[in-house]
């Protein structure tokens, strides 16, 4: 007995070693070590070290901790042993933030769905937002280009308004900030783009009614929560995390070579009537014919660089977080750039046990450097570059760009000058400057006490500053400032937001079955939004232009301004309780009063409410065969009533603006009044559940939802005929729903300590109908109808049937079934020409002349009551699919992207088939040329092509299918083993190499099917019109922590 | 202990309660009780003096600066519409004496690619309206201030006055380019809704949604009705206190002669060659050169150049012109400097213009075009740029775009009533007196000048009508002329009336290039490429523009014009 105690003793040995996150390679404190099967013990210390007295014979440790996956490892001979322990996905998101206050998901009865930081953080994008796209179920997010500072189009659950904003509140750190572009220029500024995204911790998305009603009037189009980082316990965290990368042009249009010109320029002028040949070859002073690719001239590699620095940590009282960034993003599209620094601080202290101070703070200077990218400017560089003239060099043996000498395109050894005059875009790219500076301060500070238990009084104050500086510089020499003689232009435009939140919360477990949650507070919130500009033309000199206005260098100055401000006050409260952890309740109510209605109808009751009910906490359902495998089940239900508040500063006011006439100044009415106007209400019901399997390794959230927007603030058109100011004014007519379903699921697919795979599936569908409007009578667009009965922004336009092969005439289909064929006559004269006419067409007898009048005279009309409806413009559903594998050290990211059944009118196609004196796309070489062709473009002949290709309007031949499978992102990372970091000081040192936008499956024939021309607008979208293609991106990049 | 914590917990309640107090004290602050400073009111316009004022001269803002707008609500930019400029380029560019260079003129320029949605189009249709519902409301307003003595009567009468005569422009300009001339059934086709209420309740829009297209007739007579009040309540001269550089008296304020003279205008449309000549001839004192007006004292400048002096400026001439300065004017893209100015640089001789609309070789060509007209040497330049054009040299301010957009000169008044005085045969010599005026001041040369009593009757009016051509052409009457002469036999454009032939400036050097141009060269026309873009007959649906797609979609009861 005594012996074998000896022996015992004389075989037990101390292993000691370090547990670190296998992530980010940092100590973990706190986890349980533990030997199997006794109850033989010990707690990691702040660095993640333990030591532990085990048998020699060997054994299994098991090490746990919350938050991650508990590993086993048996004993080896060594006396080291480290670890690295992979976080539990299941339980990371374990509390989410909601509104005013956070919550145990256990506890959430409404639609919240929630996305770490890290997971997209060092993605090389304009934005954070971008990269939301498709992880989180019901919210859509479109790139609309691959310019940096272009703003992405968010929808969380559909389009929720025809006229009003349907952009979701974005709240970061409990502040509302602004999210809509601020410059002067288009794409200037991207408010999003401030935050830098490795400050991010998480974001959480609110989509039904009772999550979001606690924004009550804001909270129409869903809330996305920004949390930023805060230190956790545990010593310093040193980090640096960097990317560097090249970015290309993900796809570019397909346009004709000098050859293929000049035989379609001088076929459509033979077509026309014309006699001489206008195109011909020019040889550059080698004697080579030229063919200029004109994309080359506005298209580059970008080089993108990233850089971020971050201290972070906390004491028992105090915990904080540091950060600055820089980010050097040159685009892909020349003379586009972003350069961003951002600073952030993070401070929370505990003072007192009752007391709590903080301050979040973030302060960003953001450059972006623009350019022209006006779908129809005769600068824009993609309007430009697709229709130059290929036959024509791009620039003089000298270098300098080739041009006529007045500022246009030179023409070659053409006969005519390019149509439209456009210039050569190398010449504005290349000396015309667009800046945007922003600098934001993005700030709060808050105070918390707590007078009794269980009871705490927060208040808050927060200003999200923004101040924006641009500047314009236009080349006198050529493009938009030559017929001005050079332009400077600069704008400075403050944007000044406060906040001030005071609340309530009592939080307490009574009686242990009564969980109790309540929020009290009111909220105080302005906004002002000014800006002063100043322009000048006739500029002295060139070098005195090129970075600021300059006094006394200019000839012709001109000054602009504006102020605008807007105010929201609000009360509102919240109960959540649960009864026994089975019933869930939450009620809420909010007030909001909004400057922008009139006084009568100001004030606005929000109420919302829902209920959810953890089948799997009853004892029957615990007993259950099927707890076994489906640990979790929890059915959710809620109701909502919230608002709109985007709407426009004044949209009630009958108002007189200023109307300069020349010299004599005037105001003249502006804005017809309406002081019914009120409130536009959206009923939210969502209808949920959540299934947990297999220990929580498959967790599954389902919802189906229905919005009905009532009272819809529509801009009701008014006929032109009655000048009404804008032809338009507000008024609470229409009605329109949204409805969809959407699943998201999670699972571990395997957890070994060497290797685990999870998966994130979202899914998403969404119905969008407009149930009246006024008189019920369609709102016209140039491509776009809202209709009843049809969804928002849906496409219409003419139903286009195909070519006759006998005469390359386009045939069109009228609303009464008959076939009708368009002219493609370039030339005719008086009562008998077909120029610009319609005919019947009949298929028995194709070749039937076109006769105007006598016998056999067969002109027909196609008229705007014979367009249809084109498709819709939204996806019918969309999604995502991620999965993430470690192994060893490695960890292996693919994310693939779905958007499903939303059809594009292609403008840009359209466009590219004139046939004025401007280069086309390839797809013009497929065009009729004589009897019998069986092709789908027309006949082509000079100055038909707006008639017969129906220029201005949609055409069931250049809508498309926008339906695509997109490679998003690839990242692969390495973390190095811990012992090679440990002598040089480091805890983890992580490289790794991403490519993102690798590959999209689709249909679509233009340069991408994400483009969207007019993003701000509800109902003009699903356009592309010369847009700037996307990047795509390959970097690589390393993280450490020391 | 425990004292220690109720110590403090009295303490904290009290901040508790001042944070508290500070937060609903906030409500003080009423961050919701806002109004908008960067506009006023529409309660608080008409009840004072001076803001009325300004409401006034807004409305004449509306004649010159309306919205651009081609991509449907997205892209709004100012172009003149529609009296900035745009009516100016849009009247010639109807025609067949300019020839659209580089496309943007080309769906009005070619008749047959008009369509529904031309952005042209539908913005002299809107903003054409939006001036006539400025002006109601503007009226109505005026007349409220009155009957409360916030303005003496005599101040509202000058106002409705002026705001009359803009109503009668705008009605003028929507149904010569939308409804067939006066002389198609005596004024019984499909008119414009002439519209004289303000638009500024629900009910005047249900009002106004229920009022269909009238007649042509309807029209004419509500316009001469509103040139009647104009007349009868103008100011002889107008002066205007802002602006250093406009000559007092303003033109660019309406005055009792602008009145007239457009009421003058409206008769010859109406083929009324009786009241062509009584309106005329309160403007007309003399029965040989220099005539000169009894109402305002408007009188021949010496030459053409002179009655362009250019910029913002306006010449002894001028009856009424829209104002523009480098401020506020149509811009590069609308400017008629811009659009009607050589490309050339200052230092080649041009003035960095956009040649947008050159002269058409079929006017510079012209038989009737003699070869030493100043108005071709000197008001005409050859823009080399490309294969080379001859270009309009009437606008010169290019760089700030700030020429005025000429609405009546006195020529007009005289050429005017030179042909209705030769249409009633009443006195020919009187006639070729004033043709002589017009003309003799830019035909120099006495052999091109034309001999007392060397024309009379159809050759007498043949020749002021070409006249006209020479003398307008880059103001916009082309088309007026086009629609009014259709229907009249002896002297349609082409037979059976119509838009004649035109080059196509787009089409490459065949059809346009300096070797195109020639004086009264005839063989140059018809050499080479013919005219590309085919003459559109009177009973063509081309003939007219169509009222825009989004009129009739909100609109139902007002009908669209046959064929489109």
């Amino acid at each position: 007995m005594l012996t074998l105690f000896q022996v015992v003793l004389a075989q037990t040995r101390s292993v000691s070693g370090r547990v670190t996150d296998q992530k980010t390679g940092e100590g973990l404190p706190g986890v349980t070590v533990l030997l199997k099967g006794t109850t033989n013990g010990v707690s990691t210390n702040a660095d993640g070290a333990f030591s532990l007295s085990v048998p020699a014979t060997g054994g299994t440790l098991v090490f746990s901790s919350v938050n991650y996956v508990t590993q086993e490892r048996p004993l080896g001979a060594d006396s080291q042993l480290n670890v690295g322990l992979a976080a539990d996905t299941k339980v990371l998101s374990e509390v989410v933030v909601t509104g005013y206050g956070t919550q145990e998901r256990r506890d959430v009865t409404g639609s919240v769905a929630s996305v770490q930081g890290e997971a997209v953080a060092n993605l090389a994008t304009p934005s954070f937002a971008q990269q939301l796209a498709g992880r989180a179920a019901g919210v859509d997010v479109q790139t609309p280009t691959g310019l940096l500072g272009q703003q992405p189009r968010i929808q969380i659950r559909g389009t929720n308004s025809i006229s009003s904003g349907t952009y979701p509140l974005v709240v970061v750190d409990g502040q509302p900030i602004f999210t809509g572009n601020t410059s002067a220029f288009a794409n200037g500024s991207n408010p999003l783009a401030d935050i830098n995204p490795a400050d991010i911790e998480s974001y959480e998305v609110l989509k039904d009614g009772s999550a979001t009603a606690i924004y009550g009037s804001r909270a129409a189009n869903g809330v996305i929560l920004i949390t930023t980082k805060h230190g956790r316990k545990g010593r310093t965290n040193v980090t640096y995390d960097n990317y560097l990368g090249v970015a290309q042009t993900l796809k570019r249009y397909s346009v004709l070579g000098a050859n293929d010109f000049i035989n379609i320029a001088n076929e459509k002028i033979r077509n026309a009537g014309g006699t001489t040949a206008v195109a011909a070859p020019y040889s550059d002073a080698a004697g080579n014919p030229v063919s200029t690719d004109w994309q080359n001239e506005i298209f580059r590699t970008g080089f993108q660089q990233s850089h971020s620095l971050a201290v972070s940590g906390a004491t028992d009282k105090t915990n904080y977080y540091f950060s600055g960034g820089f980010t050097d993003q040159k685009g892909v599209i020349k003379a586009n750039s972003l350069q961003r620094f951002s600073f952030r601080a993070n401070i929370d202290s505990e003072v007192k046990s009752w007391l709590r101070v903080g301050m979040n703070l973030g302060l960003t200077r953001s450059q972006t450097y623009g350019l022209n990218t006006g779908t129809n400017s005769l600068s824009g560089n993609v309007a430009s570059a697709l229709v130059l003239l290929p036959n024509v060099p791009a620039r003089n043996p000298d270098g300098t760009p080739y041009d006529n000498g007045v500022g246009i395109l030179g023409r070659g050894n053409n006969t005519q000058t390019i149509s439209f005059n456009y210039p050569n875009i190398i010449f504005p790219l290349e000396n015309n400057t667009y800046r945007s500076i922003s600098y934001r301060i993005l700030g709060n500070g808050y105070l918390e006490v707590e007078p009794v238990k269980n009871l705490r009084l927060r208040t808050q104050l927060s200003t999200d500053t923004q101040l924006q500086d641009d500047y314009q510089y236009l080349d006198p020499r050529q493009g938009d400032g030559r017929g001005v003689n050079g332009s400077v232009f600069q704008s400075f435009s403050p944007n000044i937001r406060w906040n001030f939140i005071n609340t309530a919360t009592y939080n307490n477990v009574i009686a242990e079955d009564h969980k109790l949650n309540v929020v009290a507070g009111v909220e105080y919130q302005k906004t002002t939004s000014s800006y002063y500009q100043a322009n000048g033309t006739g500029l002295s000199d060139r070098a005195l232009g090129q970075n600021n206005i300059i006094s006394g260098t200019i000839s012709t100055p001109t000054i602009y301004g504006g102020y605008a401000q807007n105010g929201l006050q609000s009360y509102f409260g919240r109960v959540n309780y649960s009864f026994k952890d089975r019933y869930l309740l939450s009620v809420t109510l909010r007030s909001d009063a909004l400057s922008s209605l009139p006084v009568a109808n100001r004030r606005g009751l929000f109420p919302g409410g829902s209920l959810g009910w953890r089948i799997s906490e009853e004892s029957f359902y615990k007993n259950s065969a099927l707890a076994t495998i489906m640990p979790t089940l929890k059915l959710r239900g809620s109701y909502a009533q919230v608002g709109n508040t985007d709407i426009g500063n004044f949209p009630y006011v009958g108002i007189y603006s200023p109307a300069q006439y020349a010299s004599q100044s005037g105001i003249g009415y502006g804005q017809f009044g309406n002081d019914q106007l009120k409130w536009e209400t959206s009923k939210k019901e969502d209808y949920g559940i959540d299934l947990g399997f297999l220990d929580g390794r498959i967790n599954v959230t389902a919802d189906y939802y229905r919005n009905n927007v009532d009272g819809l603030i529509l801009a009701v058109r008014t006929p032109l005929s009655l000048g009404v100011p804008n032809n338009s004014y507000n008024a609470n007519i229409g009605t329109m729903y949204n409805r969809g379903f959407e699943l998201g699921i999670n699972t571990q697919n395997v957890r070994n300590e060497n290797f685990t795979w999870s998966s994130a599936l979202t899914f998403s569908t969404n119905k969008n109908k407009i149930l009246s409007l006024n008189n019920n009578e369609d709102v016209l667009y140039t491509y776009n109808i809202n209709r009843v009965g049809e969804a928002v922004g849906a496409l219409y336009g003419y139903d286009y049937q195909g070519i006759n092969s006998a005469n390359g005439n386009p045939i069109f289909k009228r609303i009464n079934g008959s076939l009708v064929q368009a002219s493609t006559a370039g030339v005719g004269s008086g009562a008998t020409s077909t120029v610009g006419r319609y005919y019947t067409y009949d298929p028995a007898n194709p070749g039937a002349a076109l006769l105007n009048s006598g016998t056999g005279a067969n002109q027909a009309n196609l008229t705007t009551a014979d367009k249809i409806l084109l498709g819709q413009t939204n996806p019918k559903f969309f999604g995502g699919f991620d999965n993430t594998f470690t192994f060893a050290g490695f960890d292996l990211d693919i994310f693939v992207r779905y958007n499903v059944g939303n059809q594009i009118m292609n403008v840009t196609r359209q466009q590219l088939l004139r046939t004025d004196f401007l280069n086309n796309s390839t797809e013009i070489l497929n065009r009729w040329q004589n009897p019998g062709d069986q092709t789908n473009v027309p006949r082509i002949a000079a100055g038909t092509s707006a008639f017969v290709n129906q220029d201005n309007s949609a055409s069931s031949r250049f809508v498309e299918n926008g339906s695509f499978l997109r490679l998003q992102n690839i990242s692969l990372g390495y973390t190095l083993p811990t012992n090679m970091l440990t002598p040089v000081g480091l805890s983890r040192v992580r490289v790794f190499v991403q490519a993102q936008n690798i590959a999209t499956i689709t249909k679509y024939t233009g340069a991408d099917p994400e483009v969207n021309s007019n993003i701000t607008s509800n109902s003009q979208v699903g356009v592309d019109y010369n847009s700037n293609p996307q990047q795509r991106v390959f970097t690589g990049g390393v993280n450490v922590a020391f | 202990m425990k004292n220690y914590a109720i110590n403090f917990g009295g303490r904290r309640q009290q901040l508790l309660a001042a944070a508290f107090v500070l937060a609903l004290g906030l409500g003080a602050c009423k961050v919701t009780d806002l109004q908008p400073v960067d506009a006023l009111s529409e309660t608080a316009v008409y009840n004072d003096p001076a803001r009325i004022a300004l409401a006034v001269t807004g409305v004449y803002n509306a004649a010159q600066s309306g919205f651009y707008d081609p991509l449907n609500g997205s892209a709004l930019g100012v172009r003149g519409y529609p009296f900035g400029a745009a009516a100016n380029s849009l009247g010639d560019a109807r025609g067949e004496d300019v020839v659209d260079m580089a496309g943007f003129y080309g769906i009005v320029y070619n008749p047959s690619t008009v369509t529904t949605a031309a952005p042209n189009v539908v913005n002299i249709w809107s903003n054409c309206y939006a001036l006539i519902n400025q002006a109601n409301v503007t009226i109505d307003g005026v007349q409220g201030a009155v009957a409360a003595n916030i303005i003496p009567a005599a101040t509202g009468t000058v106002y409705e006055a002026e705001l009359r005569f803009l109503r009668a422009l705008a009605h003028f300009q929507l149904v010569v380019n939308f409804s067939r001339p006066y002389l198609d059934g005596a004024g019984t086709k499909p008119g414009v809704p002439y519209r004289d209420y303000a638009i500024n309740t629900p009910t005047a829009i249900a009002q106004g949604r229920a009022q269909d297209r009238g007649t042509v007739a309807d029209d004419y007579t509500k316009m001469l009705a509103d040139l009647d009040f104009a007349e009868a309540n103008l100011p002889v001269t107008r002066t205007i206190t802002t602006g250093t550089t406009i000559p007092a008296p303003s033109v660019t304020r309406a005055a009792k002669a602008a009145a007239i003279a457009l009421k003058q205008r409206i008769r010859l449309h109406q083929g009324n060659w009786a009241a062509v000549v009584t309106e005329g001839s309160k403007l007309i004192t003399g029965t040989a050169a220099p005539f000169t007006s009894p109402v305002g004292s408007y009188v021949l400048a010496a030459t053409q150049r002179a009655a362009f002096p250019g910029g913002a400026t306006a010449s002894v001439e001028s009856i009424f012109s829209v104002e523009n300065r480098s401020d506020d004017n149509p811009g590069t893209n609308g400017a008629l400097a811009n659009v009607f100015g050589s490309a050339a640089s200052a230092a080649n001789g041009g003035i960095g213009g956009r040649a947008l609309l050159a002269v058409s070789p079929t006017l510079y060509n012209a038989t009737f075009f003699t070869c030493n007209d100043l108005r071709r040497t000197t008001m005409m330049q050859l823009d080399p740029t490309g294969s080379g054009r001859y270009v309009i040299r009437k606008y010169t301010d290019a760089a700030t775009s700030s020429d005025f957009a000429p609405i009546i000169r006195y020529a007009e008044v005289l050429l005017n009533q030179a042909e209705a005085i030769a249409r009633t045969g009443g006195n020919d010599a009187l006639a070729l007196s004033m043709l002589n005026a017009v003309r003799n001041r830019s035909v120099t040369t006495a052999a091109d000048q034309y001999a007392t009593g060397s024309l009379t009757g159809t050759a007498l009016v043949r020749a002021i009508l070409n006249e006209r051509r020479i003398e307008f052409v880059g103001e916009g009457l082309r088309w007026g002329d086009l629609s009014r002469l259709a229907l009249d036999a002896a002297y349609a454009p082409i037979n059976g009336g119509g838009i004649p032939a035109k080059f196509n400036g787009n089409l490459g050097a065949g059809q346009i290039s300096a070797a195109r141009y020639g004086c009264q060269d005839q063989a140059k026309l018809t050499g080479g490429d013919p005219a590309a873009i085919g003459s559109v007959p009177y009973s063509s649906n081309f003939f007219l523009w169509p009222i825009p797609a989004l009129e009739i979609a909100n609109n139902p009861l007002l009908k669209q014009n046959d064929g489109y």
